[in-house]
């Protein structure tokens, strides 16, 4: 019987069939899954429990930043910015992207503030619209609202200059379906720390923690087989 | 005689001649004046009939003046693909074709959604990898909804699911453009009918009684769906029902648009003749 509490992730190479691009320019990556109690289970996206670990550990690592279509209460460890459409183009882009009228980027500190980023349905998780940016904790992230939305498009490869010229640490994206997610790390290090991160955070809220291949990363999400999607 | 300005042309008439009515009303003679009043309500109600058909057939019978099209198939057919069929019991549910929310620029892989007006609560019809089943198939995605439908998530789909997927990802685009057209083609029957204020009001009452009755015919055949499969019967059901009560509800408010218009067009008002107080 498989355990039921599993976080797993692996390094690839990534076949197509998880929907998020590799990154480009070499840039170190983990595609994330996991496995929870069956009744969880029931619904997709990301489950309340895995979405509170990942927070608090990418929080270890730096500050969180993702864009909001509702104004969340005020705090003392959270910073709020509208983020406008200025412009008829950009306007008129925004309709035809379907993108809210209104948004905020949330930078947060707190992971009961940023665990509220997998549950957004103007910004779903589960339909890989959403995006979490990690930055240092010195500054909030310097970004426009046509940019965070060019970012947010999960089958666009990321690249370093991009990380670079907004200063981020790490950028985190939903795979196919939110069930799965991939961590884009500006350089090994980060990648390092942000793995160590999820390790002890995982041990500490009861998830066992592994990584492996992607065939074996297929197989401990699925009820069947070994192999990715498609090929089993 | 009575005084009966400010009264209808035909409701004068029919008042002012029957004074064999008022006297067996007031002489007491109860059964000869409630068989009189319906026996006149009758003759009123037909000889109004009678008079519309005269006009459609004066519309008719000029061929300068054609035949006012009507959009009526085309029009609740389409109107399926673009309105939110509720689904009764569910808590705000509807049967809708496109996702909410932002949506990147790759688009979604379901076409088929039961959701709520955020789309927080949902049921979709999706066609890609699972990795439950490690395969990619057509399946379920669902979320806070297991108690409506009793879909966990990434349950496949099968293959009325795949004919379901299929259906509703032309569909989509189909019945806007049926829609379009309906609408395209009402709006021609106003510019060319020979009356345009009686076909606007037959078209603009008509497109509201189609709403109408796509949505309340739609949520019993989404209810009675559910019941029957929930999930694939909620959509068929739904969208089937929809499409016949929009149908049934453009012809019932064109109806009334018409007569409506009628009844305004042949009430005239007459001043009535100040009088001087005691």
């Amino acid at each position: 019987m498989k355990d039921r509490k599993v976080l797993v992730g692996t390094r690839g190479p990534l076949s197509s069939s998880w929907r998020v691009a590799l990154p480009a320019d070499g840039l170190p990556f983990i595609l994330l899954g996991w496995r929870v109690a069956a009744e969880i289970e029931r619904d997709g996206g990301m489950p309340e429990s895995v979405g509170m670990l990942l927070a608090e550990a990418l929080l270890r690592v730096g500050v969180l930043s993702y864009p909001s279509s509702s104004l969340p209460a005020a705090s003392t460890d959270t910073q709020i910015r509208p983020m406008i459409s200025a412009g008829l183009g950009n306007r008129l882009r925004a309709v035809l992207s379907r993108a809210p009228s209104k948004m905020w980027l949330v930078t947060a500190t707190s992971p009961s503030v940023a665990c509220q980023l997998f549950d957004d349905p103007g910004f779903p998780w589960w339909m890989q619209g959403q995006i979490a940016l990690i930055s240092a904790r010195s500054s909030s992230v310097d970004i426009d609202r046509p940019t965070l939305l060019k970012l947010m498009d999960p089958m666009r490869p990321m690249r370093r200059d991009e990380l670079h010229a907004l200063s981020l640490k790490a950028v985190v994206q939903p795979g196919v379906d939110g069930d799965v997610a991939v961590i884009i790390s500006v350089d090994s290090e980060t990648d390092a720390a942000i793995v160590a991160a999820i390790e002890s955070t995982a041990q500490k809220c009861g998830f066992r923690w592994q990584t492996g291949s992607e065939t074996e990363f297929a197989s401990v999400l699925s009820d069947q087989h070994a192999g990715p999607p498609g090929t089993g | 005689m009575l005084q009966l300005g400010g009264l209808p042309n035909v409701r004068r008439a029919f008042i002012a001649s029957e004074g064999s009515w008022l006297q067996a009303a007031f002489g007491g003679w109860r059964r000869s004046f409630v068989l009189d009043l319906v026996l006149r309500s009758l003759h009123l109600v037909f000889t109004r009939r009678n008079q519309r058909l005269s006009h459609r057939t004066v519309c008719m019978s000029d061929a300068s003046h054609e035949v006012p099209e009507s959009g009526q198939i085309p029009y609740a057919i389409g109107q399926s693909s673009a309105i939110r069929i509720p689904i009764p019991g569910t808590g705000g549910l509807c049967v809708e074709l496109k996702p909410r929310g932002y949506i990147p620029p790759g688009g979604s892989t379901s076409t088929l959604f039961f959701q709520d007006s955020i789309g927080r609560r949902q049921l979709r019809l999706d066609y890609g990898p699972n990795p439950r089943t490690n395969t990619i198939d057509y399946h379920w995605n669902q979320q806070r909804v297991y108690a409506q439908f009793r879909i966990s998530d990434h349950t496949t789909a099968g293959r009325s699911g795949a004919g379901a997927y299929q259906a509703a990802k032309y569909f989509k685009y189909a019945g806007r453009m049926l829609f379009v057209a309906g609408a395209a083609v009402d709006i021609v029957s106003i510019v060319r009918a020979s009356n345009p204020l009686r076909r606007a009001s037959e078209v603009v009452v008509g497109w509201a009684g189609a709403w109408v009755g796509c949505k309340l015919a739609g949520a019993g055949g989404a209810a009675a769906g559910t019941a029957a499969a929930p999930g694939i019967g909620t959509a068929i059901g739904g969208v089937t029902a929809c499409i016949i009560g929009g149908a049934a509800g453009y012809v019932a408010g064109a109806s009334l648009g018409g007569g409506v218009y009628d009844w305004a067009e042949g009430t005239t008002f007459l001043r009535v003749p100040e009088v001087a107080l005691p």
